[in-house]
């Protein structure tokens, strides 16, 4: 039902001057959802999120919060909360001060701030700060104010900018382990925009992928990773990224045979049981054939007809700790494969490669779409 | 060797060139005034005469306004050689002046037989401690403008003679619709507002000081801060008077805003000249009047003297300029904007042309022209005196109470 | 010993300039302190100086126009850079906003602070005339007045006039000086107290004006300092006038010297009003210190 959306955007458009920097934009969110909103740079994440949050007139559209329709309020009205990447605290207040700002701009009681304050910082472990200044804080903590401040007010949605993105690696890990335990413990409703596709994959309920101003899909991080709607979704997503290798497909009886050339000249040959041979209609086609490294493995699982094996010559060997990752040249594109941490491989090398197609993807040559 | 033979004849040659063009003409520097007494181009035109009848000696005319005079002067006494070789001076600074030593003593300069061929009251412009320190220049005094076609038109047929009968007349030009402040003054806190006062004290036979004593507390000095507030009051002065310069009183009666005004000599020609006044032609000239049993005429003594610098390296020079720009000859041509110092010039034809009732009342306000008090701190007493009367005319205290904070002050002198 | 030899040669170095200062600078102040203590007088002739200890001070201390020209100074310093700051504030905020013309109109701000005093002066008091001035005309025609009136005239309004026409003459600096600071301002700090739900009031009191409070403060002191010991302007203005009611206490330093030929006195009062200057001067390196050691990233 459209009233229980949290967020709802129909149709959104918006231009500067002749440039469309988002088209046709159409999401809504449930309640106690985590949706990212990730792409490469210029995608205009960051746009929709400010549109979202009011700071940017929108050309077109609506957005609904909380079911009323907040198109053109303030942002001040939209009983929204902002963290960004910047964290934006105020370098004259104290982190006391900082975190219950709204609260003082809504003439909130004296007690009554004191109280949310201190709760919020509880919950963020940052209670021995509140009396300290911004500059005297490091990155990690004054991210922490900054969500503090947004948790204070209680409002009906979170937006988070880029939060991470100013934080060193190590922390931004724990970071990432911070914000989805805080997400568990209030079920508060997020739209968080990252460039970083892993955080994209750990913390959401539901990714909105862009490219261009465009929607790419909108699913689970499962479904994303399993199922991308197109090559550029397949590539972007996951780390490594899914090979794309050019084929050929051939429907054969109810299964389809796969040709993927070589450097070598021979092509491998692989069959497909698992998908519908109706994909392909129109007999032999050029196809683009996608694989996640961790279906091409050195491993004989019990798994039966799925797996086949061909001999690949191992261009690079790159390990890892855990896997060792082979660069295999396959279908004029630099696959990589996950071999296990200790197979006795060496670069230069032809090994033999099993192949798991039970998610395998195919995607047209020409619009990249998923068939 | 050749070029260098050269070289040394060339410079040498210069050097006697420059050398003797040094020598030849002396450059001399003088001060004077920008407004009132003689233009700038009469100024400029005597100059120009006395350049002509003595090759090799040239003077840079400096003019500035009344008010910067004293500080530029006292100012350039500390600039050694590069200060003025002429000064002009008011008569109210020789006290000042002599006892710090600014001006030079010219007594025997001064050829004996002038003494009595010029009018007492000029010679009081530069004389201090029994020495005279200047060439008087300009005899000035103000006197009483009157615009004639309005007087008519009120039905008065001859100026006032007594300070009330003025009073009066201003009434009946007012009450007539005529103009509605017949009487403007240049009373801002300077000291041409001193002047007005003193005028008025003089006609009132009252005194600034009695024996090294304040004696403005009292008498006629104090009934003419109080006529001066009086018509304030009754709106037959203009109260912009309290912001204005002798300039600004000029213009405003030139342009037919007032029926009297109280100004210097050089008042008389400019209102009377189409280009400069639009009742050019109406203005008549008095001596300024007197109170009934005290006095007949009332005049200040307004007259200025041109002065040798102590530190001026051209005394001699200085001395042939002043003597020039002074003489009867020179002082009769200029006549029209500053009268003449000398006795028989007020019976040269020249002279009177034109200005016929400004020379006979000239002979009345001369011979009763009043000094202001010639003490050395006159400076610092015009000021006090000045700061107080002001906040009389502004309404801002009592007469009796300025006056008397003004004689505490003027004690307090150092 | 490396350091040492350094720590000389860098003496050695300086010693030059400092002699040029020190002679510049030291000299005439070491003289006129000197000069306060005595009852020197101007002359050019050979006059005997008394040593007067602290009469000059006494004398100053227990007069009461003295007295009433500090108020007055105080009072002309308070407004007129009080509305300096506000004025220049208010500037800067309008021209840090994108609009048609912004830099044409950033340019000419600048045009005020560019006349030279005496001209600006000069130019004031011709708008104030009683009888032909612009102010008068100007406020006839809107019906504001119905009489030509006298501005610097009236004691009740001169000095109120003439804090205008130095406002006037200003305020471009401080504008200046806050606009440069309102370019620093981090646009996420706007965006996130927009979204906490501050006014444009309450973004510009809580956020920006402390952010630009460092440079502001050094710019508000330094006219505090120049407009304490004003002169020139109240001098071409109105001389001191009417009554004295715009007579401030650098007057009296200028009159002791050059009307009355007291220069013993006339170094006592220069001392009196560099005396309070440093107070401020002291006052705003204490502050600037702590600005600079507290100071934010």
């Amino acid at each position: 039902m459209p009233e229980q959306h949290i967020l709802s955007v129909d149709n959104l458009q918006k231009k500067y001057g002749d440039v469309q920097v988002l088209k046709d934009i159409n999401v809504s969110m449930e309640p106690g959802e985590f949706l990212v909103l990730v792409g490469p740079s210029g995608c205009g994440k960051s746009t929709l999120l400010s549109c979202i949050s009011g700071l940017t007139e929108v050309s077109s559209g609506a957005i609904q919060i909380g079911g009323k329709d907040c198109t053109h309020a303030e942002p001040a009205n939209r009983d929204i909360a902002m963290v960004f990447q910047s964290y934006a605290l105020f370098p004259n207040m104290s982190v006391e001060r900082n975190i219950g700002f709204g609260l003082e701009v809504r003439k909130v009681a004296d007690a009554e701030k004191k109280k949310k304050v201190a709760d919020v910082a509880d919950l963020l472990k940052i209670e021995h700060l509140l009396h300290r200044r911004p500059a005297e804080l490091s990155g990690g903590q004054r991210q922490r104010v900054a969500m503090g401040r947004a948790l204070v007010r209680d409002p009906k949605l979170f937006l988070f900018d880029e939060p991470l993105s100013n934080l060193d690696a190590k922390l931004r890990v724990t970071m990432r382990t911070e914000i989805k335990r805080i997400h568990q413990a209030t079920g508060a409703s997020i739209v968080y925009v990252t460039h970083d596709q892993i955080e994209a994959m750990t913390l959401a309920t539901r990714i909105v992928v862009l490219k261009d101003g465009v929607i790419q899909q909108i699913g689970t991080p499962h479904e994303i990773y399993n199922t991308p709607v197109n090559a550029f979704v397949a590539d972007f997503m996951g780390s490594p990224s899914m090979n794309l290798m050019s084929g050929t497909a051939t429907p054969d009886e109810g299964r389809i045979r796969l040709e993927i050339p070589t450097p070598q000249g021979a092509p491998i040959e692989l069959v497909d049981t698992t998908t519908a041979p109706e994909v392909f209609p129109n007999g032999p086609t050029e196809v683009l054939i996608g694989l996640r490294p961790e279906a091409m493995t050195d491993q004989k699982l019990n798994n039966g007809q799925n797996l086949q094996t061909a001999n690949c010559l191992l261009e690079v060997v790159e390990p890892a700790g855990a896997d060792t990752y082979a660069v295999v040249h396959l279908g004029g594109t630099e696959a990589i494969a996950r071999l296990s941490a200790d197979a006795p491989v060496q670069a230069g090398e032809m090994s033999p490669i099993t192949f798991d197609l039970s998610k395998i993807s195919y995607f047209d040559v020409t619009s990249g779409n998923r068939l | 060797m050749k070029a260098i033979k050269k070289l040394i004849l060339g410079s040498a040659i210069a050097t006697l060139a420059m050398s003797s063009t040094a020598l030849a003409d002396t450059t001399l520097n003088a001060l004077f005034m920008s407004q009132a007494a003689y233009s700038e181009d009469d100024i400029k035109s005597m100059t120009d005469k006395f350049e002509a009848a003595n090759p090799g000696v040239k003077v840079s005319l400096e003019f500035v306004p009344y008010e910067a005079l004293h500080d530029k002067i006292v100012a350039a006494a500390g600039a050694g050689d590069d200060g003025y070789d002429v000064v002009l001076f008011d008569v109210i600074w020789p006290a000042e002046f002599a006892t710090r030593g600014f001006l030079t003593d010219v007594t025997s300069r001064i050829p004996a037989d002038y003494t009595d061929k010029v009018f007492d009251g000029a010679w009081t412009t530069v004389e201090y401690g029994g020495k005279r320190y200047g060439m008087p220049w300009i005899l000035d005094t103000k006197y009483l403008f009157y615009n004639e076609e309005m007087l008519n038109e009120a039905g008065i047929s001859s100026p006032p003679k007594t300070w009330s009968e003025l009073a009066d007349q201003a009434r009946q030009i007012k009450a007539k619709g005529l103009v509605e402040y017949p009487l403007v003054w240049s009373w801002s806190q300077s000291e041409a507002m001193i002047c007005d006062f003193t005028t008025l004290t003089a006609a009132n036979d009252g005194a600034f000081f009695n024996e090294g004593q304040p004696a403005f507390t009292e008498g006629g000095a104090k009934t003419a801060v109080e006529f001066m507030k009086a018509t304030l009051d009754e709106g037959l002065t203009n109260p912009a008077s309290r912001e204005y310069f002798e300039e600004d009183v000029r213009r405003v009666f030139s342009n037919g805003e007032a029926a009297f005004a109280l100004n210097w000599t050089y008042m008389n020609a400019l209102a009377n000249d189409p280009a400069e006044s639009k009742v050019a032609g109406k203005v008549k000239v008095a001596p300024a009047p007197g109170v009934e049993g005290k006095s007949v005429a009332s005049s200040v003594n307004g007259s200025m003297g041109l002065g040798i610098p102590s530190n001026s390296p051209h005394a001699d020079e200085a001395w042939a300029y002043i003597s020039y720009i002074t003489q009867k000859d020179i002082q009769d041509d200029y006549a029209k904007l500053s009268l003449p110092i000398w006795k028989a010039s007020y019976s040269e034809p020249k002279v009177i042309e034109g200005q016929e009732d400004l020379i006979a009342a000239a002979k009345e306000s001369i011979s009763v022209m009043y000094p202001r008090p010639l003490v050395p701190s006159y400076t610092e007493v015009s000021d006090i005196l000045q700061k107080n009367i002001h906040e009389v005319l502004l309404g801002q205290t009592g007469v009796d109470e300025a006056l008397d904070a003004a004689a505490a002050r003027v004690e307090r002198i150092r | 010993m490396f350091g040492r030899r350094r720590k000389q040669e860098k003496w050695i170095l300086l010693a030059p300039a400092i002699l040029v200062l020190a002679l510049i600078t030291l000299t005439p102040l070491a003289n006129t302190f000197w000069l306060s203590f005595t009852d020197t007088r101007i002359s050019a002739l050979p006059t005997p100086v008394r040593f007067i200890g602290l009469e000059n001070y006494i004398y100053a201390f227990t007069d009461p126009e003295f007295r009433d020209s500090i108020y007055r100074t105080l009072y002309f310093t308070i407004v007129s850079v009080g509305l300096e700051g506000i004025l220049g504030v208010a500037v800067a905020v309008l021209l840090n906003q994108k609009f048609r013309g912004q830099l044409i109109l950033r340019a000419l701000i600048i045009l005020p602070w560019a006349v030279p005093t005496i001209v600006n002066a000069v130019a004031w008091r011709l708008i104030y005339h009683p009888d032909y001035g612009a102010l008068n005309s100007l406020l006839f025609q809107l019906g504001f007045i119905s009489d030509y009136r006298s501005w610097i005239g009236d004691p009740s309004t001169a000095m109120n006039m003439v804090i205008l026409a130095d406002v006037w003459k200003n305020f471009p600096l401080v504008a200046y000086v806050a606009l440069a600071a309102l370019q620093t301002v981090p646009g996420d700090l706007n965006k996130a107290a927009a979204i906490e739900g501050a006014g444009p009031w309450k973004r510009f009191w809580s956020i920006t004006l402390p952010w630009i409070a460092g440079p502001l403060m050094v710019v508000m002191v330094l006219r505090t300092i120049e407009a304490f010991r004003v002169f020139d302007i109240i001098y071409v203005m109105t001389g001191g006038g009417p009554a004295d009611s715009t007579k401030t206490a650098s007057f009296f330093v200028y009159q002791e010297y050059f009307n009355y030929l007291r220069s013993g006195s006339g170094a006592s009062y220069a001392v009196l009003v560099a005396g309070i200057s440093a107070v401020l001067i002291l006052f705003y390196y204490s502050n600037a210190k702590r600005q600079a050691s507290g100071a934010t990233a």
